[in-house]
């Protein structure tokens, strides 16, 4: 069950389709495993058909384009690449996880395991995953059992969608599915909590510098004053 | 010399009606059904290209999505639910995600994904919440007339104009919190509306 959901927002700009993509990515990926804003959401969508349905008939169609449409259906022109589809097995890591949306695994076509992992620390690794849009960089965070970051702020917004195991900072314990949204300014003091290690969807403004994050790292134990 | 196509007539149908075109459409490929359904649907796909808050809006783009948006009715089909959503949400779904697939063409966006894999359309079913809206008819439409004008204007600046909340804010001059609590009342009335009037549903049918 989640917890931590978006907000009527930030479901309504999904629905509404004026969510940047990677922002969409982390709505779409909680609404996997969400069943409660699934049906806000479809509800949402009906809302908006209403309003779509209910448009003031001013637009006029050239009849003619009907044969134009049924043209191009009876002869199709493939100009676009064809789509590229997650390879078997790219998720394999994450197979206990049967909730995650397909858009990820289309994001590491080569499959989780060959991402560029990038160790932070003895805890944490993060690959990068190809950007959506140009405002925001997208990435996987892979947190180890025991594992702490230190207490760090955020230079942009920051959108968390935790897709296995669990962690938790001040405000509580976040677990699979869960959608966390930290604004500029605000810190926390994340910590991984089971036994099991935590994989984590992250969208970040750009450029935020994950180095400069989670090399503070080094030391868990030193309590690490932030300067603001 | 253009013709308009104004078969206002049809918007007085029952909305399974439309369901029975698609299905003509998916399991038949029957043009006849097609094409009522590009007569009714295709202005409404051109007014919603036309009203799109962006520098890329044109009739020209407009034209367009209603090609792509017909185009991928005609072609998914078969993914069409009616027992699951009906025609106009379908449909509206459809135009959303070709509208921002346009607009990344024109922002020479690539990426491997395309709006259907980030606003998936063809497989998820829709929950069964929805039954209650569903279906109903005309009073379905007079249930968006009897909102207030300000609700009205806040839902099309954002579900057919695509601007953001922020954006709302910006352009009215309203607070964040105002354009948020709009839109809530505004959902609430129309939900208290379909369910409060259940007895002229029965008539519709
Ligand atoms: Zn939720």
């Amino acid at each position: 069950m989640t917890q931590h959901c978006p907000d009527s927002q930030w479901l309504t700009e999904y629905v509404a389709g004026s969510l940047s993509e990677s922002q969409a990515l982390c709505v779409s990926t909680h609404l996997n495993f969400c069943e409660t804003c699934r049906s806000q959401a479809a509800e949402l969508n009906t809302v908006g058909a209403l309003v779509f349905d209910n448009q003031a008939p001013s637009a006029s169609v050239d009849p003619a384009m009907f044969d134009q449409i049924m043209n191009r259906i009876e002869n199709p022109i493939h100009t676009e690449q064809p789509a590229l589809s997650a390879r078997p097995g790219a998720l394999e890591p994450l197979s206990a996880v049967e909730k995650l949306p397909l858009a990820i695994g289309k994001l590491m076509p080569e499959g989780m395991d060959n991402l560029r992992w990038k160790k932070l620390g003895k805890h944490i690794r993060v690959a990068n995953l190809d950007r959506l849009d140009e405002q925001r960089d997208i990435s996987l965070h892979k947190l180890m059992p025991g594992g702490t970051v230190a207490e760090h702020d955020h230079h942009g917004e920051e959108i968390t969608v935790v897709l296995c195991g669990s962690f938790s900072d001040q405000d509580g314990v976040y677990r699979a599915g869960d959608f966390i949204v930290r604004k500029p300014g605000e810190t926390h003091r994340p910590m991984v909590t089971d036994d099991e290690e935590c994989i984590c969807l992250s969208v970040c403004d750009a450029p935020v510098k994950f180095t400069g994050m989670f090399t503070r790292l080094l030391n868990p134990l030193v309590a690490y004053q932030h300067k603001h | 010399m253009e013709k308009q196509i104004e078969k206002h007539s049809q918007t007085d149908k029952p909305k399974d009606d439309w369901a029975e075109y698609m299905l003509r459409v998916a399991q038949y490929k029957d043009a006849d059904a097609f094409s009522e359904l590009f007569s009714h649907f295709g202005p409404k796909v051109k007014a919603y290209g036309l009203s799109l808050n962006s520098m890329h809006t044109s009739p020209e783009m407009a034209d367009e999505l209603v090609q792509e948006v017909m185009i991928k009715v005609w072609e998914k089909a078969r993914f069409f639910k009616p027992e699951k959503a009906n025609v106009s949400t379908w449909i509206f779904a459809i135009a959303r995600n070709c509208r921002i697939d346009y607009l990344r063409k024109m922002k020479r966006i690539t990426s491997p994904l395309s709006a259907d894999d980030l606003w998936p359309v063809f497989e998820e079913p829709e929950p069964e919440t929805l039954t209650e809206l569903k279906n109903s008819g005309l009073q379905i439409e007079k249930a968006v007339h009897n909102l207030p004008v300000e609700q009205v204007a806040i839902l099309r600046e954002v579900y057919i104009e695509g601007k953001t909340h922020a954006e709302v804010a910006e352009q009215t001059g309203l607070p964040l919190g105002t354009v948020k609590s709009r839109l809530r009342l505004a959902m609430e009335k129309l939900r208290t509306s379909l369910v409060a009037d259940p007895g002229e549903r029965a008539g519709t049918q």
